[in-house]
């Protein structure tokens, strides 16, 4: 049963991708944004854990037998990573909306927290009005299915585990909600297209397969932080 | 006449099948030295290339930039550059002027918006430049006072080397044979490759007009 939800959860993944894929790119034009000082940035979607997958593998040349059994594969990768990163006491999510303010305010911005309780995934339908939140724009951060963690490519020494993040983000304007940016920003994509603003990965963080991530978690965890800091650095780029 | 017809035809011929086995030309190797090249101060804007723009699509316009390029004397040294003009339209749009990769050679972009006048009112370069996919790309809206979109090489970034990771997936079908069947299935790989890359003041652009949806 978690193996056909991890399944599901792929498909679900593919099936948004090819629905941000769609979405019109909309650049931040600062001299007609009008006069945005203080950003909210809204309760983010993100996952709570961190994923290592394995972009393609023997596995899915067997359909959803293929599938269940790298599903289950995954999954104890992702308990192990967990553990070893000591995510429970660290939890990525609080690192990443950290570094978004951060990053934000090396830009020149005030930045404040709004807290959107039970958020879906994808952006929000509404924001709060103006005067709700005191702030000029929301920035609306959400990550894309499994959102972050480690990637490999393939099977194989020629394709080691990389950092990756991937999110979709948008400006929006507080006082009438105009949308005043919006883009996906993907850290070390997998097949990424002129339509991602693309954030390579740090060769710092590379490691040959599951075992060299599994012994040192340290330097692990210090590549995915990496990666958050670098998206964040750019969304907050696209706002100057 | 009918002899001149079949030697034409021939001919026709022949040119037709070298075409067919004729490989694609090499990536261009960098040009990062304009030598003594004297260059004027402004860029010429009376011959502006037009962008393709069609208000239902999106519609690119790719142009080479080489030795030929017209050139231009800033700042921070001599740069070629590239003159388009806007169209004329009340359909919004946005703009991406991307610089592809080709080869180990990346045009290194510097974007500068004129205005009717010819003087200058936007300029984009440095951090307003990113990656997407592997190509260097800015992406911008136009305001009503701009006219002429200038794309030129970056006299100071020109000649710095630079690496990209890309990731990548590929599925490729096979079929096993056994005594009185077939099977086929799908083979999925994938590849990890860093492209390393000089820029350069040639290259190859793309400016991208895509249609804003209404609201």
């Amino acid at each position: 049963m978690f193996n056909g939800v991890r399944v599901a959860v792929l498909i679900g993944t593919a099936l948004l991708l090819s629905a941000c894929a769609g979405q019109p790119e909309i650049p931040f034009d600062k001299s007609t944004a009008g006069d945005i000082k203080t950003i909210g940035i809204v309760t983010m979607s993100i996952p709570d854990q961190p994923s290592v997958r394995l972009a393609s593998d023997i596995g899915q040349s067997f359909g959803l037998i293929g599938a269940l059994v790298d599903a289950g594969m995954e999954s104890s990768r992702n308990s192990q990573f967990w553990a070893e990163i000591d995510g429970a006491h660290n939890p990525p999510p609080a690192l990443f909306a950290a570094d978004m303010a951060a990053a934000l305010r090396e830009h020149g911005y005030d930045v404040k927290t709004i807290d959107v309780p039970k958020r879906d995934s994808g952006f929000l339908k509404t924001y709060p009005p103006a005067a709700d939140g005191h702030v000029d724009a929301y920035l609306d951060v959400t990550f894309i299915g499994i959102g972050y963690g480690y990637m490999a490519a393939g099977i194989g020494k020629s394709t080691p585990y990389r950092p990756f993040a991937y999110v979709n983000c948008r400006l929006v304007r507080a006082s009438d909600q105009q949308v005043l940016m919006q883009d996906l920003v993907f850290y070390n994509p997998v097949n990424g297209t002129s339509k991602i603003v693309t954030v390579t990965a740090d060769p710092t963080y590379t490691f040959t397969d599951f075992d060299a991530l599994h012994a040192d978690p340290k330097k692990a965890r210090d590549g995915m932080d990496d990666a958050f800091r670098q998206t964040a650095e750019a969304i907050a780029n696209l706002l100057h | 006449m009918p002899s001149g017809n079949k030697a034409a035809a021939f001919a026709l011929f022949v040119a037709t099948g070298l075409a067919g086995c004729a490989t694609a030309p090499p990536p261009p190797s960098p040009i990062v030295d304009l030598g003594t090249r004297q260059c004027p101060s402004v860029p010429d804007l009376a011959h502006p290339l037009a962008l393709a723009f069609d208000p239902k699509e999106e519609k690119e316009t790719t142009t080479p930039i080489g030795a030929d390029t017209p050139c231009l004397q800033g700042d921070a040294g001599n740069s070629l550059y590239v003159v388009y003009v806007f169209p004329d339209t009340s359909v919004p749009y946005t703009v991406t002027v991307a610089s592809n990769l080709l080869g180990g050679t990346m045009f290194a972009p510097r974007v500068v918006l004129y205005g009717e006048d010819g003087t200058p009112r936007r300029t984009f370069a440095g951090q307003d430049i990113v990656f997407r996919g592997t190509a260097l790309s800015v992406l911008f809206r136009v305001h009503a006072d701009e006219r002429y979109l200038v794309v030129e090489s970056d006299p100071r970034i020109v000649g710095r080397t630079s690496s990209e990771i890309r990731e990548a997936t590929m599925t490729r079908g096979a079929t096993a044979y056994g005594r009185g069947y077939a099977i086929y299935y799908q083979i999925h790989t994938g590849s990890d490759t860093t492209l390393g890359f000089t820029y350069a003041h040639n290259g190859s652009l793309t400016v991208t007009l895509t249609p804003l949806p209404a609201k």
